[in-house]
């Protein structure tokens, strides 16, 4: 079974960042205080902020070995990244941001066939400024998966919509999770998210793993203040 | 006595204003006022007209396609870089801006003149550059560079780094993610320094003509022959600036509607 499986360190101005995971089907799911490097830790794996030490492995692919000297490029990493906010290319309709990764008329049918599925077809042609908070995020997944990612990494992919949508939204990512069926991490404020996702569980703070494990477990014994009333926090969402 | 003295205040700044208004539009209004179409026509049909308006479009085209070919990864490295030479780096591409047009010819000079830094080096391979078309050019990509290196290096600097890092995950290559993603966002900010390189290097005078001088056909430029006109018919240099005047509107008008 293909798993995401990394250690990474990355020196950043204001942040030193280490940390250790690993992420299945079932998913990870990471949360923490503002700053506490959930951004970094997803750009690390991606391939953009280098560490400085550590290895991140995808299966059996090495794509990062500080060691070894391995580093692969960016754009040969075939990890899907959902950004906050999604970061749709804004000068593009929803269609020719899921067709971005691919090529020619094959490319333009396998992205339309991804937004079908994904219950936005007959978006296909509106510019993406124009799209909703929730179809922005159904764009921004089928864009990811258009390239066939090995794993998915999301950040904070419902904070951006309104309170109204966001329970609704949340179900159906949650759903597509499960069916997209690959590894994936995602980043999350809210411990509604946490919940809805059941999978396990890891707490940065101050770039450093505060606890990790399963959310029954975290729950009965929060190892920090921050996770205690992170979990006690019950939003209306 | 509160409203009396907003009223005075809003009074006295309208009046401050007005006359910064006034001062800078009347004496364009006066190049206008002061004769008509028919002296307009003449000063076309002046000898000088024809050869310097076909030399200034024909050297200010060069000069911006230089200056967006050469600019563009220059202003990419400058808005994108987060190392510390990049600031340093940006005042130097400033430099232009601030140092007199007089000076930067005689610099010109200096440096690719027949008795400059480079003047031996270029006169052996041939390239003997002053006083010829090719120099009104260096001076004009001098003078306007900075001006499209820093609208287009901002514009750079604020797209969404994001944006970017999603191209590359979806395994887009460089030239890919500057031509399909980057120029596309940037291009309202990029054609708006490049109208302002481009009307820079067509008013281009001091430079020019330290470094270029002053040969009819060869290096007189609109603005030079404006000059050189009025040493003996102040109607001709007239007539000449209100085409000059005419096409910077024009440059000024499509600069203002942007592309859409």
């Amino acid at each position: 079974m293909t798993m995401l499986e990394a250690t990474v360190a990355v020196r950043t101005a204001g942040l030193d960042l280490g940390v250790e995971l690993s992420a299945d089907r079932r998913g990870l799911v990471v949360v923490g205080p503002n700053g506490a490097g959930k951004t970094t830790l997803l750009r690390a794996l991606v391939g953009v902020e280098p560490p400085v030490g550590g290895h991140i492995r995808v299966g059996d692919e090495t794509l990062f070995d500080a060691r070894r000297g391995i580093d692969v490029p960016v754009e040969e990493r075939r990890l899907g990244y959902v950004p906050q906010n999604y970061a749709l290319f804004p000068h593009l309709t929803a269609l020719e941001n899921v067709a971005f990764g691919l090529r020619g008329p094959a490319g333009r049918a396998r992205a339309q066939a991804l937004l079908a599925s994904l219950g936005v077809a007959d978006l296909a042609h509106r510019p993406a400024p124009r799209l909703s908070g929730g179809e922005k995020q159904r764009v921004a997944l089928a864009r990811a998966l258009a390239v066939e990612p090995r794993v998915l990494l999301l950040d904070e992919p419902l904070a951006a919509l309104d309170v109204e949508t966001r329970a609704e939204v949340r179900a159906f990512l949650v759903a597509e999770l499960r069916a997209i069926d690959r590894p994936f991490i995602l980043v999350t404020h809210d411990a509604n998210d946490v919940r809805a996702l059941r999978a396990p569980i890891l707490v940065l703070e101050a770039g450093h793993v505060t606890q990790r494990g399963e959310l029954a477990a975290i729950e009965r014994e929060p190892a920090t203040p921050f996770i205690t009333k992170f979990f006690r926090r019950e939003v209306p969402s | 006595m509160k409203r009396w003295r907003d009223r005075l205040f809003r009074l006295t700044a309208t009046a401050l204003a007005g006359t910064l208004l006034a001062f800078l539009v009347l004496p364009v209004l006066a190049l206008f006022v002061t004769s008509g179409p028919e002296a307009w026509w003449a000063g076309l049909r002046h000898p000088i007209t024809l050869p310097a308006l076909l030399l200034s479009l024909f050297t200010t085209a060069i000069s911006l396609a230089l200056i967006v070919l050469l600019g563009t990864p220059l202003a990419w490295w400058l808005g994108r870089s987060r190392t510390p030479a990049a600031g340093l780096v940006e005042s130097l591409v400033q430099l232009p801006i601030v140092i007199p047009p007089a000076v930067a010819g005689l610099a010109l000079l200096l440096a690719f003149g027949r008795l400059g830094m480079f003047g031996p080096l270029l006169e052996r391979t041939g390239l003997a550059l002053s006083f010829s078309t090719a120099a009104v050019v260096l001076a004009q990509v001098f003078v306007a560079a900075p001006f499209y290196v820093q609208a287009a290096a901002a514009a750079f600097g604020a797209l969404d780094d994001d944006l970017l890092i999603v191209a590359r995950t979806l395994g887009a290559s460089r030239a890919r993610i500057l031509f399909r993603v980057a120029l596309p966002l940037a291009r309202r900010s990029l054609v708006a320094g490049a109208a302002l390189a481009w009307a820079r290097a067509l008013g281009e005078f001091g430079a020019t003509l330290m470094f270029a001088g002053n040969l009819e056909g060869r290096t007189q430029t609109l603005p030079l022959a404006v000059y050189t006109a009025l040493e003996s018919d102040l109607r001709a240099a007239q007539a000449l600036a209100v085409v000059l005047v005419i096409v910077a509107l024009v440059l000024l008008v499509l600069l203002r509607r942007g592309p859409r």
